[in-house]
């Protein structure tokens, strides 16, 4: 058999694999709620969660979830709309009104507008990383992250010890990064936080291609600026290219530290997304008794 | 199940826009469209992604785009490459960012999967960069023409050939196979 007639049996053999529940997701797509990200144990009861039948009752423990009338509830985790199958501690699908954040230190109090144009939920909850992701693209959301350090922009990036990790010092590092396109940093105050407020893209001047680098760590051809590492846990790496646009709200900890927000729009407009984002950051409270 | 879809599909439309004949019609239209191309999306998708899950993710994220814009998307020629070119780049993006991100760690496991029929053809598959991935599944899988790829990724005609050069090249090699003397894509 030729190569390429052996590489299209080979193709359609593996693919051919995949046999997706299509009606199911007929209704995911249909049900006007958020496509949270499902993971392992995929159960008939949390594709129901997903279908819109309410917040399901199948997780690990318990947190408390605040409801717009403020007062406390006990609601169980979503372990399956989690994006991290081994921290399954995310809320999901999120209720209009109060709600707060169960492992992110500081833990964040927030409010979902009962106006809001589109649904939210919240596939991401650790100690350094939290996640709120309102209807459309996977990748479009509100995140947040702790104690970040600037990458080198280099094939394998790692943290620029050079660079202080306080808001000003990273304000700078952008404003000063040819690789970077970004507006002037503007003061500002989240949730009794306070530091810089900044739009940015990256610029174009970035091309390195790393796609064929013996590390294969740059797999694309798309040259994709490093932003910064770290958020507590270790594993956040973050990156800007393409027409992606972030609004990062640089905050200092007063203990020390920082907590990054970042609006981030790849798929989808993103001044749509800041405008839905902004009565949710403006709602924000960071607990004072975790700083 | 089918009936109670596309009641909600017309319920859907109806409160976004005026309860007319016209939105019962597209959402009929909308779902036979799904039902035809769902499952081939989401297989192009794991061609890229080798995880079922993310795959699925990533094509419901594509219809459930295309479903808010299916009035304006419907009259367009080939909805089906808009569905498309919106998937594949989901899956790119996340396929690339899995890589960095495993890469960074030293940990590039693919996640757990059930077996896969080919061993072989798939470790080698997810050795090409995620883009290559894509115009592998794209012209290969889904036997289409390179102009399409193109159109597809959104790049040139000329960028998707060596996207498919050069990944079955180096198919070829992690093969251990000569390259194809007959090349339809060169």
């Amino acid at each position: 058999m030729p190569p390429d007639d052996r590489l299209r049996t080979g193709l359609r053999r593996i693919a051919d694999e995949v046999d997706p529940d299509v009606e199911r997701a007929l209704q995911r797509a249909t049900s006007g709620r958020p496509q949270p990200r499902i993971r392992q144990a995929g159960t008939i009861l949390s594709y129901a969660a997903v279908a819109g039948l309410g917040i399901a009752v199948i997780g690990l423990g318990a947190s408390s979830l605040v409801n717009r009338f403020g007062t406390a509830e006990t609601s169980s985790p979503s372990a399956n709309l989690c994006s991290d199958p081994a921290l399954p501690t995310c809320a999901g699908p999120l209720e209009p009104g109060v709600n707060r954040s169960g492992l992110f230190v500081p833990p964040i109090d927030y409010i979902i507008p009962l106006d809001s144009p589109v649904a939210w939920d919240n596939p991401e909850d650790r100690p350094g990383t939290f996640t709120l992701h309102p209807a459309g693209p996977e990748t479009d959301a509100i995140f947040f992250f702790r104690d970040v350090g600037v990458l080198t922009a280099t094939c394998n990036p790692r943290i620029d010890e050079a660079i202080g990790n306080e808001a000003v010092d990273i304000a700078e590092w952008i404003m000063a990064n040819p690789n970077l396109t970004a507006t002037t940093p503007e003061p500002v105050t989240v949730g009794g936080l306070t530091g810089v407020l900044i739009d940015l893209s990256a610029s174009g001047v970035y091309t390195t291609q790393c796609g064929n680098d013996p590390g294969g760590v740059y797999p694309t051809e798309l040259p994709i600026v490093p932003l910064f590492a770290g958020a507590g846990s270790g594993d956040l790496t973050w990156f800007v290219g393409g027409n992606e646009r972030l609004r990062l709200y640089l905050l200092d900890m007063p203990g020390g530290g920082n907590l990054v927000i970042s609006i981030d729009a790849i798929a989808g407009d993103f001044d749509a997304l800041v405008e839905i984002s902004q009565p949710v950051i403006d709602s924000i409270r960071f607990d004072p008794a975790y700083y | 199940m089918s009936l109670v879809i596309v009641q909600r599909l017309a319920q859907t439309a109806a409160t976004v826009g005026e309860r007319t004949e016209t939105h019962a019609e597209a959402a009929i239209d909308y779902a036979a469209f799904f039902r035809a191309e769902f499952s081939a999306v989401t297989r192009t998708a794991y061609l890229v992604l080798h995880d079922r899950d993310a795959a699925e993710d990533v094509a419901q994220d594509a219809f459930t785009q295309l479903f808010r814009n299916w009035t304006k998307i419907s009259a367009y020629d080939r909805p089906d490459a808009w569905v498309r070119r919106v998937a594949i780049r989901l899956a790119v993006r996340a396929a690339s960012r899995h890589r960095l991100l495993g890469t960074l760690l030293g940990r590039l496991e693919p996640p757990a999967q059930p077996p896969i029929a080919d061993l072989d053809l798939a470790a080698a598959l997810r050795r090409l960069p995620p883009q290559q991935r894509a115009a592998v599944a794209l012209h290969y899988y889904e036997d289409r023409p390179l102009a399409e790829v193109a159109q597809i990724l959104n790049c040139s005609h000329a960028t998707a050939k060596v996207h498919v050069f050069k990944a079955r090249r180096r198919l070829a090699t992690l093969l251990d196979q000569p390259e194809s003397e007959s090349d339809d894509a060169a």
